[in-house]
């Protein structure tokens, strides 16, 4: 925890207690400037101190969730080494009933796997490895579109879109924001084929997308547990997945100095919003120095 | 020219402290058609100590072929590294990185200490012995070394 105190320096108590006493008020107004500019340059670099800290903290806690992640892997795949070996010695040697078991032991070991994969996946979100530019959604939505071709064309699904703003984000993370939406919009999809719309808007500070379906919906209940951590609505016998994908969005669009919410009642399709922050100098950042 | 089969074994020293994943780099290299022996060490002092024909291991013979694993107890598969390619005779071995690290970093970090390539630990059981045997064919028959 990081707590930002403003305590004045002493040399500042001084200097107000000589203010109080100044004859003249061009004398005390300089004094009070002076107050006010030594004041707020203390706090800036208070400021300064606690962002340090909260950069160090963020990234020792990413590099936690790393270690831990394939510090786990390493004993989980012993256990999936031994269970497929134990089998396959015992081929044709059990009854019916151990044969189930042993698919169970199977089953949850890769389950397990897949969980801590999707762990170091959320952890590796938002880390340094961002690199923002001005981009065209719609290009990057193309790709995105390319590359579910096979589950759009297999639902039958439309996707339409509205003009999109330009915006500063990381291609590949945008990229991931869209996909996961889309994707989910089909997974979750109604009795009739997906009709899915993307749309935006612009704010004063703020572009605000949305994805829309007509699919099965969320029950308002349930929509802030749908961006945390490996929460899942469905069984797995309903629904395959992990419970990663949205938190993954949440995180991508927090990384972006964005927020997400949903609009949604059960049976009645689903509408996605995110919020990107406007740039309107239409800059592109530089994260590269020159030297 | 193409080496053909030598008369002697080949010999490969395994650097890994997981039990299950040397019962399996066992289990791959028992499939080769030709002779191939295997070293074990459990953690990256023993191996150097091997390599360097140190205490209990004086006049150990050079392997061929190091398969690295990197999480190692006392000194990592990247110390070991290291000190394999800043050591006079040791430094031309081929060193083939074995781990289940996935990491960006852990792999450039094993290039950068001079790893002849690196390899992630399938996690399935036949893809596992595939991937060992592949790579030890490759180090031990397909290629030519350095004489030195």
């Amino acid at each position: 925890m990081i707590s930002v105190s403003v305590d004045e320096a002493p040399s500042t108590a001084r200097r107000r207690e000589s203010l109080e006493a100044a004859p003249d008020e061009s004398a005390a107004l300089e004094q009070l400037i002076a107050v006010y500019e030594e004041v707020s340059l203390s706090q800036s670099r208070k400021l300064e101190i606690a962002v340090a800290d909260l950069r160090r903290s963020n990234s020792e806690l990413a590099r936690f969730a790393h270690a831990v992640s394939h510090d786990l892997q390493e004993p989980l795949r012993a256990v999936v080494f031994s269970t497929q070996l134990l089998l396959r010695e015992l081929d044709g040697k059990l009854e019916p009933e151990a044969n189930e078991l042993a698919a169970d032991i199977v089953a949850g070991v890769l389950r397990m796997r897949a969980l801590i994969g999707g762990l170091l996946d959320y952890s590796q979100v938002g880390s340094s490895q961002i690199a923002p530019r001005l981009l065209e959604p719609a290009a990057l939505l193309a790709d995105v579109l390319a590359d579910l071709g096979p589950a759009l064309d297999e639902s039958g699904a439309k996707v339409t879109c509205d003009a999109l703003p330009h915006v500063v984000a990381d291609p590949v993370q945008l990229g991931r924001v869209f996909q996961n939406l889309i994707a989910n919009a089909i997974k979750f999809r109604g009795p009739e084929a997906p009709c899915i719309h993307i749309s935006a808007e612009a704010h004063a500070n703020e572009h605000v997308f949305s994805v829309a379906d007509n699919g099965i919906g969320i029950d308002p209940s349930q929509h802030q547990r749908v961006f945390a951590l490996f929460q899942r609505l469905h069984s797995p016998a309903e629904y395959r997945g992990l419970g990663l994908g949205l938190a993954i969005v949440k995180r991508i669009v927090e990384v972006h100095g964005g927020r997400i919410w949903l609009d949604s009642t059960e049976g009645c399709g689903a509408r996605f919003f995110f919020s990107l922050p406007s740039d309107p100098s239409r800059s592109t950042p530089s994260p590269v120095s020159r030297e | 020219m193409m080496a053909t089969a030598k008369a002697k074994p080949t010999l490969t020293l395994l650097v890994e402290d997981s039990p299950i994943d040397v019962k399996m780099t066992r289990a791959a290299l028992e499939g080769r058609p030709r002779h191939h022996q295997l070293s074990v060490a459990n953690d990256g002092q023993h191996a150097l100590a091997y390599l360097r024909g140190e205490g209990a291991y004086a006049g150990s013979e050079r392997p061929d072929l190091v398969l690295l694993d990197l999480n190692l107890p006392r000194l990592d598969g990247h110390g070991v590294l290291a000190a394999i390619r800043s050591h006079p005779e040791l430094r031309l071995l081929p060193v083939v990185v074995l781990t289940s690290s996935q990491s960006t970093e852990d792999i450039r970090l094993a290039y950068e200490g001079g790893a002849n390539c690196y390899v992630t630990k399938p996690a399935d059981v036949d893809e596992f012995l595939s991937a060992v045997r592949i790579v030890h064919e490759f180090w031990c028959d397909t290629v030519s070394r350095s004489p030195a």
